[in-house]
């Protein structure tokens, strides 16, 4: 039994040190986890425990994971969930009850199921309470993604480029995916939800903007993108909200389909701005 | 319920209290009962239809084993063989069904539609092998007249057999316990008894093994299914499948240390089942270092009983490789895991015929190179496990003969991963197996035991269920 206490004691004195090592040193700029999973949690870790209430919020999937932040501005939170979408991202702003300056919801991956895993690694108890007042136990703060973190710091993040033959095949991929339609119902059951949020941001004064970005011709008008397409205009009319979509005057290139490479994502972060203060001051000049 | 849990922690903590109670601590058949009632909530936790199930096989198991050992001995061969058929169409139903309904039914069928949609019961595997290993136990024992281990009051002996089969730490995922070895242990325990350092070693290390090095190498090794490994070089490939290796083998050693180190805390010992696999320095001698408890069972009531290496070369060859190849099959109900076990069945006969035509073959070879070569084996057998359907594992040989102009590119993380977690797995065989660091780290058990849970606490990875909970 001596010898389990003084392992105990050990344990203790470990964590102790770490925890105020990461409270003392330097912060990486990059935050980044090892793996895809490990990211999602990290940025949605990002958004839960510092909520900023005069912040601005990027809400979406792995294409919104290609947005930059300090190509958008020091205010902006990009909350891009990979293998999920924006959904994820609505479940956790509700958790966060945060009022921000500004909500974007990217509309790609709109139809997609909330990411419970996320969900619930931010609200199980009591590891989640845990984590709230230790950060060394958070996602973001593991020695692993840690490390990886401050090498991508260093080195600055992958450059992802354009590979024709990977997005041919990519394409190819995705376009036979995107034959069918998926049931009429419970798209509008979620574009409802999402319509009722927005609504329920905008009476709280939060601008919010819905996202459509671009993806490769061939994908536009499959039947499952032009089905969800024409539900969202009913659900989410352009009369009601304000849509921001591609720029018409712009080539932009994806990897595979989807998902921009990075002088695509930057050129759309800048595209996105431009837009967004355009609204501002029309806002302002009417009122 | 999953020992990575918080509901576990509950479970344990509870019946740990109420087992130590100073009015039930040393009363066999109190604390038979809080272990049998927690056994029960920990199998009932996710899925409690499933419970019926497993309550039904102890009840039949449990009935059939008290005739086996009270019967005449003109029935007890009845009674036994009525037992066996019950386990294997137990199993055949459960687990195969469905593979049968996949390869022989035709799909649009109504019994093939039943089959493929009943839900494989959880540890229905390990279970049935244990009921199989206490009816052959008791009908050895009968035949040779010697004392049988249960008792003769059906009631005394129903609590034992679901104690034996239920116990909460090995249900799931074993080990398989024997029979005989098991009742022996049962009775009254006192709380000074208990082994505090030995359980709470195992426990930290097990958990060291699955939450810090297991849990973080899984989701790199994701990365190990069709299509995402078609954009890999070959170098990210077989640096995959080592990660894929080290987790298999942390994932699941993890879980036997922590199942040994929580039934030592109730006073009962369970076998070892891992003997650092991977210094084996021929395949037999990984057999008998990795999964033990199902190596020993598959030895002691398949490979004998088949007439194990006494019926000549050939028949010994034979049954090697058909002992490997439902060795296979018992881990899933897919075509992969035969050929799983086909590919170390062929090992273990090319071996054992090596050996016989030149018994001092490997022998000339260094330890290093025999120990390298077995784990390339068994490692390159893991993606049967990993792959389970055929044409994933021909695409993935494919990319790994002529992915050579793929970039590594992107792949940092990934290798980098599997580097840092795999390193404490060297660690651990370094000092299990190398006498001066293991007497080190004998003496200086509490600080490392200290570092190794505050690394569970802060390196964890993202919990994921155990990979031997599937079979």
């Amino acid at each position: 039994m001596k010898n389990v206490l003084k392992a105990f004691w050990v344990a203790i004195l470990v964590i102790t040190i770490y925890g105020l090592s990461i409270n003392i040193l330097p912060t990486p700029s990059i935050r980044k986890g090892v793996s895809e999973h490990q990211n999602n949690i990290i940025v949605a870790e990002s958004l839960f425990y510092n909520p900023r209430a005069g912040g601005q919020v990027l809400l979406g999937s792995s294409l919104t994971h290609r947005m930059e932040p300090r190509e958008l501005g020091p205010d902006f939170i990009v909350l891009g969930i990979s293998g999920a979408g924006s959904s994820t991202g609505i479940e956790i702003l509700k958790l966060c009850d945060l009022k921000p300056k500004a909500v974007w919801i990217e509309s790609n991956f709109l139809l997609k199921e909330p990411d419970r895993e996320v969900v619930d690694h931010l609200t199980s108890q009591p590891m989640a309470a845990c984590r709230r007042y230790l950060p060394c136990l958070r996602e973001s703060n593991r020695p692993m993604n840690l490390l990886f973190s401050w090498i991508k710091s260093w080195k600055g993040d992958l450059t992802v480029l354009s590979n024709p033959q990977t997005l041919v095949s990519a394409v190819h991929h995705f376009k036979a995916a995107r034959q069918s339609v998926p049931d009429t119902a419970s798209v509008a059951g979620r574009l409802h939800e999402v319509a009722e949020f927005a609504r329920r941001l905008e009476a709280a004064g939060v601008e919010v903007h819905f996202v459509e970005y671009p993806v490769h011709p061939d994908l536009q008008n499959t039947p499952y993108e032009m089905f969800v397409r024409a539900e969202m205009s009913k659900a989410l009319p352009d009369a009601e909200f304000h849509w921001i979509r591609p720029d018409p005057n712009v080539e932009y290139r994806t990897t595979d389909g989807l998902h921009l490479d990075t002088a695509s994502a930057r050129q759309f972060a800048h595209h996105l701005l431009r837009a967004s203060s355009a609204v501002r001051n029309t806002a302002v000049a009417v009122h | 319920m999953l020992f990575n849990s918080f509901p576990f922690l509950i479970l344990i903590s509870v019946t740990f209290i109420l087992y130590y109670l100073p009015w039930i601590s040393g009363s066999t058949r109190s604390q038979v009962g809080v272990l049998i009632v927690s056994s029960l909530i920990f199998y009932a936790w996710e899925s409690p239809i499933l419970l019926l199930l497993l309550t039904a096989s102890i009840g039949i198991n449990s009935w059939i084993s008290w005739r086996i050992a009270v019967s005449p001995g003109g029935k007890l061969w009845r009674a036994f063989m009525a037992g066996l058929i019950f386990n294997v169409l137990l199993l055949a139903f459960f687990k195969y069904g469905s593979l049968l309904a996949r390869t022989v039914l035709k799909p649009e069928t109504g019994i093939a539609t039943l089959l493929l949609e009943i839900p494989l019961p959880i540890g229905i595997s390990f279970y049935t092998f244990e009921s199989i290993s206490l009816l052959m136990d008791l009908k050895r024992l009968r035949e040779r007249n010697e004392p049988v281990f249960i008792s003769d009051r059906f009631g005394e002996h129903l609590g034992q057999t679901t104690l034996f089969i239920a116990f909460f730490p090995h249900l799931i995922s074993g080990p398989i316990l024997k029979a005989d070895q098991f009742y022996r242990q049962i009775g009254g325990r006192k709380l000074k008894d208990i082994q505090w350092h030995e359980a709470f070693r195992l426990v930290v290390i097990g958990f060291f093994l699955k939450c810090v090095v297991a849990d973080n190498l899984k989701d790199t090794t994701a990365a190990l299914s069709f299509p995402s490994f078609l954009g890999f070089p070959p170098i990210v490939l077989v640096s995959l499948l080592f990660g894929f290796s080290v987790q298999i083998f942390a994932d699941f050693a993890g879980y036997s240390y922590i199942a040994v180190g929580v039934a030592l805390l109730f006073g009962y010992q369970l076998p070892r089942n891992f003997d650092y696999p991977y210094i084996a320095a021929s395949l037999a001698e990984f057999w008998r270092r990795w999964h033990i408890s199902l190596s020993t069972w598959l030895r002691e009531y398949l490979y004998y009983p088949l007439g194990g290496n006494r019926l000549g070369k050939v028949r010994t060859y034979i049954n090697l490789f058909l002992v490997m190849v439902l060795g296979g099959l018992w881990h899933g109900a897919a075509w992969s895991y035969a050929a799983w076990g086909f590919y170390h069945g062929c090992g273990l006969a090319a071996e054992r015929w090596l050996l016989d035509q030149r018994p001092h073959l490997f022998e000339r070879l260094p330890s290093f190179l025999r120990v390298a070569g077995v784990f390339a084996y068994v490692t390159i057998g893991w993606i049967f496990f990993k792959l389970t359907r055929f044409s994933d594992v021909i695409e993935f040989g494919r990319c790994l003969l002529f992915n050579w102009r793929i970039s590594i590119e992107g792949n940092t993380p990934r290798l980098m991963n599997i580097a840092a977690f795999s390193l404490p797995v060297l660690v651990y065989y370094v000092a299990g197996c190398w006498q001066p660091v293991r007497s080190w780290s004998r003496r200086n058990a509490p600080i490392l035991e200290g570092a190794l849970l505050a690394a569970v606490v802060i390196s964890s990875g993202l919990p994921g269920s155990f990979l031997y909970f599937q079979f």
